[in-house]
């Protein structure tokens, strides 16, 4: 006969087992940072248009996202943080094709030392739905659930180095705003702990 | 006559077959070991997506950020242009040659390129009489949508244009998130786990 100990011990082996299964199955870590001097002497980081999720929900996603990004960095209080709009206009009148040479010609003439990707890879909303029961009859209610991951990438505008890389997911009840707002808090979660650690980098 | 295996020796059997299964995986197209002992900068461009963009843009970011962080031993891994993103369409296809040409610019020995296609599914509840519907669980009425991805990726020399590794890979599911990331870190696995021995 199991004893209750047993028992323990073997679930305890299973959720060990079911962990070790799933990182082999390929985890990327949810943030990293790969160049932590580029963060701290970065003055002016540039957001550059987000990418919406595949599917039918989420195409334009990414322009939200990239705005919500916006604000979440500059409450750092860190950073000039500016959007995708000098950039193209100072591209648009180039012919050539965007190669290295380009980009770090533009980010240097705009004094930009970060860009910042946004992406959506997921945007969609699933049902579900509760019943009750009263004393001669049951109920129904539809509940909805919206489903959002964001991944932010920080790169050198000249080389394209990764800098920077953090991902977050959030549900919601409620709607896609509240989710989209809670994803992105959580991807920029381990930049704002870094640089809450680091000295300032004005100095 | 032998001795049945418990229900736990059983479970153990299968696990480890699935296990075998699972971590042998196919085979890449093509894998020149001598030519990725070479690749020591690589850079990313982005896969080419005719119908979902979106998926070539996020696939492409997903095996930078997968190679990178792993950090295999001196391999440092490079977003291409990443202001691309500011002129529309200029993302497409590239060709071999036009890909070599960029790594060759940026100081790059190989380029990582390819293609990736995404597809949402809806599976709709058949067409039954109105009686038939109320006899379903309620949860069952609805329309279940899942999504499917799949990425070929390929690594040329930049040197000229040699295919150096091919591989691809596909993944199914409801979580869009995680579907693509799988497709890339299994049409990445062989490299990577070449990577994982020979650099350490």
């Amino acid at each position: 006969m199991r004893t209750p100990k047993a028992g323990r011990t073997g679930r305890k082996l299973i959720a060990g087992f079911c962990l070790v299964l799933s990182c082999a199955g390929g985890c990327v870590a949810k943030s990293h940072i790969y160049d932590g001097e580029a963060l701290v002497k970065g003055r002016k980081l540039a957001v550059l248009p987000g990418v919406g999720a595949p599917g039918p929900d989420g195409q334009n996603a990414g322009v939200m996202q990239a705005g919500v990004l916006i604000t979440e960095l500059a409450n750092l209080q860190r950073y000039h943080v500016t959007g995708p709009g000098h950039l193209r206009k100072e591209l648009a009148d180039r012919t050539q094709p965007v190669g290295p040479a380009l980009a770090s010609e533009a980010a240097g003439k705009l004094r930009i030392d970060l860009l910042v990707l946004p992406e959506v890879t997921d945007y969609r909303f699933t049902k579900g739905s509760t019943s009750a029961w009263f004393l001669v009859d049951s109920t129904n209610k539809t509940t909805s659930k919206y489903w959002v991951t964001v991944r932010v990438l920080i790169v050198h505008p000249d080389s394209g180095k990764l800098v920077y890389s953090g991902t977050g997911s959030a549900d919601s009840d409620k709607g896609y705003g509240p989710a989209v707002l809670e994803a992105t808090a959580k991807c920029t979660a381990e930049l704002r702990k870094f640089l809450a650690d680091a000295p300032s980098g004005r100095g | 006559m032998g001795n049945k295996p418990t229900r736990t020796q059983a479970a153990a059997l299968i696990t480890a077959a699935i296990c075998l299964a699972g971590c042998a995986g196919p085979k890449p197209t093509v894998f020149d070991q001598a030519g990725i002992d070479a690749v020591h900068k690589l850079l990313v461009v982005p896969l080419d997506a005719p119908q979902t963009p979106a998926a070539g843009v996020i696939a492409t970011s997903l095996a930078a950020e997968r190679l990178q962080y792993e950090r295999y031993g001196n391999l440092t891994v490079f977003v291409a242009p990443a202001m691309w993103r500011l002129r529309a369409g200029a993302s497409g296809a590239m060709s071999d040659d036009q890909a070599a040409a960029l790594a060759r610019q940026t100081g790059a020995d190989a380029v990582l390129t390819g293609k990736t296609g995404f597809a949402v599914v809806v599976a709709k509840q058949p067409k039954l009489p109105g009686s038939e519907i109320k006899a379903m669980k309620y949860t069952e009425r609805f329309a279940v949508r899942s999504g499917a991805g799949a990425v070929h990726v390929r690594i040329l020399a930049a040197q000229d244009a040699r295919t150096i590794y091919a591989h691809n890979a596909s993944a199914k599911g409801i979580d869009n998130a995680r579907i693509l990331a799988e497709a890339v870190t299994n049409a990445l696995k062989p490299l990577e786990t070449y990577l994982r021995k020979s650099r350490k």
